[in-house]
């Protein structure tokens, strides 16, 4: 009996309505180990032989929310929420804190993998008793704020029972008005200001119909292999968390200023530029204006990075989100060309109640706004005017793509695919203002500077494409970060090593090391998504020899501050990028080779990747 | 007046990790079970967290309440001790505490109310540890204004809301 | 021998980010982060998290610091890993 785990997966049709119980083999969970890794073995496993075919709207797309062996065990938990993505037509692994990570565990399940479409919108409830499909119409069109509470009162009045004490909330994961209408880039939501936004999964359950998927367990934890040695590990690696007092008091946002000011790497105005000085934007100008819960944390997490501000006074008084969180404050600020805090949290705000990703729409947004400045998109195409830092029309138009409404049905398709129709429908290639890689919106670091953590090659050669938090590097460390914190399913600002390691084998009892793990496990789950990117379709393919690069922006001389002219070197992309698929095992174009799959046991890929090798 | 160990709560200060309820589990049943500890993390809202936990009311309702005599005060501690054997899982005591902080265990069904760990609370230790504090134990005489908070959460909430996000908390819960 | 250096993250400020070096024929990662550390005037320790690449290999799954380096190498330097 794999340890760690409950050792039952929920398998839900929303077709047929039918609920089954899906035990998978101890091998399997050994090999793919939970969270990303599973969800890609799941997703081979039953839509693999005709994967170019799938349409990841369409109902025989897999929702698929998992935890790992060490969530809730190990401090920041998390789900991991997968599927086809709509925006790579490959697997992504997209995680969000939550307490539904640790109820549903309590409740008895591993995670939920979710088939078909339901006729009219449900949520799923699902408890120690198991899992019901529930009338969610009255949900539907709710904003963020609303679905929480309601569902919160709604599950309350449920599971309560007479003199057995005051039932508490669930923890859910949900989604908002964007992804019920299938923005392609659209967030799963949790705790109004958590998203998994990668991957557009949000876009997944609104093509099921799927409003949330709710749970409350009153069980104790699965057991462990060494439950001892687990709770000695828990006080250790918590007692180094507490120590960090940077992460606890800066959190991620004090990045807004200085990822521009000190690293040169942060957007602004669509990439155009990545350097500002504008100190105003700096996590002081938040902090002591805006922050109500200077460190806010999910279920066992001493990390507590995050920041609640609420807005008091003016016309967005009322907004509240998690901010400054950097990404969201560098999408919804300098790269919008907005340098006001108040501005940048109201569109957070804005963002988070209509359940848009933050990145991947402020990416789209931004596009659009670069179109609108060299005078490709019309204020009448738009029907206003997009200038930069216009905080109201960057509203109005996150509200106009939530809701497909005009230009924003073009934009909802994600940066990638809106300038593919708007080079169509224009007759100019806009695409060079494209900044995504395989579909997927780059996240807040660039590259050109040097001076930030992706390489050269982070997002070009990486299966995840413009995935920040999951960037290519050496085919080793990298499966340690984001691979390993992916598939455990734990937060990453959790991530300690040796202690990860130390406490996975406490929890599974398997022979689990930070080489073997990045050697053996992560480049097997890395492969497999390798392949899945490789396969693409049924809209879109990506070509290994023009695809697996980086946007045609990085490639331009940064214009200002004190890395001027720096941009991506194309020769040293190409080498290091032919050295990563060296190290990975896979040809010069990126494929995986015969010999590797059978090392890693992915034999099974080989018959669709042969017509691709040359 | 005898002075006696009491856990101050500061729910604004609390994060949610919810390593209290790790904790109190943890010494109380062996393992990690949020459901089983005696100290409950409420959250009907982001950001409004509201601690709860029993309070050690000065004139004891739920003792008072208890048909089969299951309750009693510690004599040392002064907390509320659970005889598991008499208790019969009626539930009068949740009814009878202005707070409604009892519960059922989930497994057998029990009263369960915090019993101050002896008088060394597991809870507050991870919670000063970490440096939140938004629990910690003090040595004070028992005196009345203990009960004031036996409080619902919600109704709870409904306040944090309102310092926390102004008029719009009123919306919120 | 020749050897291509990138220098990425905060070392690149001490550095530059691009160096085409010339090394004695023996020359090992200990001897190259020696030559760094002279040149940049502070020693690249291993444990500050710096992550060395030879031709995309991390040094940990080669000679680590004693991996030896041969003509046309590509060094790489890279800063520890975050995101946000």
């Amino acid at each position: 009996m794999p340890r760690g785990y409950t050792g039952k997966i929920l398998d839900v049709d929303l077709t047929e309505g039918r609920i089954r119980e899906l035990k998978l083999p101890w091998r399997t969970m050994e090999d793919f180990f939970g969270g990303r890794g599973l969800a890609a073995k799941i997703l081979w496993d039953r839509l693999g032989d005709h994967w170019s075919e799938v349409d990841p709207l369409g109902p025989e797309n897999l929702f698929i929310a998992l935890t790992g062996p060490l969530t809730a065990f190990y401090p920041g938990s998390r789900v991991c929420v997968s599927g086809k993505s709509p925006l790579s037509n490959g697997v992504v692994g997209s995680t969000t804190s939550t307490e539904f990570a640790m109820e549903l565990k309590a409740a008895g399940y591993d995670g939920v993998i979710v088939s078909g479409r339901a006729e009219k919108p449900v949520y799923l409830l699902i408890t120690d008793e198991g899992c019901e499909i529930r009338d969610a119409s009255h949900l539907w069109g709710k904003i963020g704020e609303e679905t929480i509470k309601l569902l919160n009162r709604e599950v309350r009045e449920l599971l309560s029972k007479p003199r057995r004490g005051l039932q508490r909330e669930p923890g859910f994961l949900y989604i908002g008005p964007a992804g019920e209408n299938r923005v392609r880039n659209a967030a799963v939501m949790t705790k109004l200001f958590h998203a998994a936004g990668y991957g557009g999964y949000g876009a997944v359950m609104g093509s099921k119909n799927l409003k949330a998927i709710v749970a409350k367990g009153s069980g104790p934890l699965p057991e462990v292999a060494a439950p001892e040695t687990v709770k000695i590990l828990w006080r250790e690696v918590h007692r180094e968390l507490i120590k960090r007092d940077r992460m606890r008091r800066w959190g991620t946002g004090y990045g807004g200023y200085y990822v521009a000011a000190d690293t040169s790497s942060e957007p602004v105005r669509n990439w155009q530029e990545e350097w500002h000085d504008e100190r105003r934007f700096g996590g002081p100008n938040f902090q002591f204006r805006f922050w109500v819960k200077p460190y806010h944390a999910d279920f066992n997490c001493t990390t507590s990075c995050m920041k609640i501000s609420c807005i008091k006074t003016g016309k967005w008084k009322g907004d509240i989100t998690d901010m400054p969180d950097y990404e969201m404050e560098a999408y919804l600020g300098p790269n919008l060309g907005v340098f006001d805090p108040e501005g940048a949290i109201h569109l957070s705000a804005v963002i988070d109640n209509l359940g848009h990703s933050g990145i991947n729409i402020g990416n789209t947004m931004a596009f659009a706004a670069e179109l609108y400045q060299r005078g490709v998109l019309t204020e009448e195409d738009l029907g206003f005017k997009l200038e930069w830092g216009d905080v109201e029309a960057f509203d109005r138009l996150a509200h106009m793509i939530a809701r497909r409404e005009g230009i924003g049905d073009i934009l909802a398709e994600g940066t990638y695919r809106a300038a593919l129709k708007i080079r169509k429908l224009k007759g100019v290639d806009v695409l060079r203002y494209a900044v995504h890689v395989k579909g997927i919106e780059v996240g807040a670091h660039g590259i050109r500077s040097g001076r930030d953590y992706p390489t050269p090659i982070g997002y070009a050669a990486s299966p995840q494409g413009g995935d920040h938090t999951s960037t290519t590097r050496d085919g080793y460390e990298d499966m340690a970060w984001s691979v390993f914190g992916d598939s455990a399913v734990v937060c990453s600002f959790c991530f300690h090593d040796p202690l990860i390691w130390e406490f996975a084998r406490a929890v599974t009892g398997w022979d689990i090391s930070k080489h073997r793990w990045c050697t053996e496990h992560g480049r097997r789950i890395i492969t497999l998504q390798q392949v899945f990117i490789l396969l693409g379709g049924p809209d879109v393919y990506w070509d290994p020899d023009k695809d697996f690069d980086n946007p045609p922006r990085f490639y331009e001389p940064l214009p200002s501050g004190p890395y001027k002219g720096m941009k991506a070197d194309r020769e040293i992309v190409e080498r290091m990028k032919r050295e990563y698929f060296k190290v990975m095992g896979w040809d010069e174009r990126g494929i995986p080779t015969r010999e590797t799959l059978q090392k890693l046991g992915l034999s099974y890929l080989d018959p669709p990747l042969q017509e691709m090798r040359r | 007046m005898e002075r006696t160990v009491w856990i101050v709560r500061d729910h604004l200060r609390c994060t949610g990790c919810r390593r209290c309820e790790i904790a109190c589990s943890l010494h109380h049943e062996g393992w990690i079970w949020p459901e089983a500890s005696r100290i409950r993390i409420f959250m009907p809202f982001p950001g409004l967290e509201v601690i709860h936990l029993c309070a050690q009311c000065d004139d004891y309702p739920c003792v008072e309440a208890c048909p089969v005599e299951a309750l009693s005060v510690d004599e040392r501690t002064k907390a509320v001790l659970v005889d598991r054997e008499k208790c019969t899982g009626c539930g009068v005591c949740i009814d009878a505490c202005p707070g409604q902080v009892p519960f059922l265990h989930p497994k057998d069904g029990k009263a369960t109310i915090c019993d101050l760990c002896g008088g060394d609370p597991e809870c507050v230790k991870v919670c000063v540890e970490a440096g939140y504090r938004a629990i910690y134990a003090v040595e004070e005489e028992v005196n009345v204004n203990r009960k004031l908070f036996a409080r619902p959460p919600l109704e709870v909430a409904r306040d944090i809301a309102v310092n926390l996000y102004g008029e719009k908390g009123l919306e919120v819960v | 021998m020749r050897v291509k250096v990138l220098v990425f993250g905060e070392l690149s400020i001490h550095l530059g980010w691009s160096l085409d070096l010339e090394l004695e024929e023996a020359a090992t990662i200990r001897s190259l982060l020696k030559l760094l550390s002279d040149r940049a005037g502070k020693s690249i320790k291993m444990d500050d998290g710096v992550t060395v690449l030879v031709n995309g290999s991390n040094i940990s799954l080669l000679k680590g610091l004693e991996t030896e380096l041969r003509d046309g190498d590509l060094v790489v330097l890279l800063p520890p890993l975050s995101g946000g």
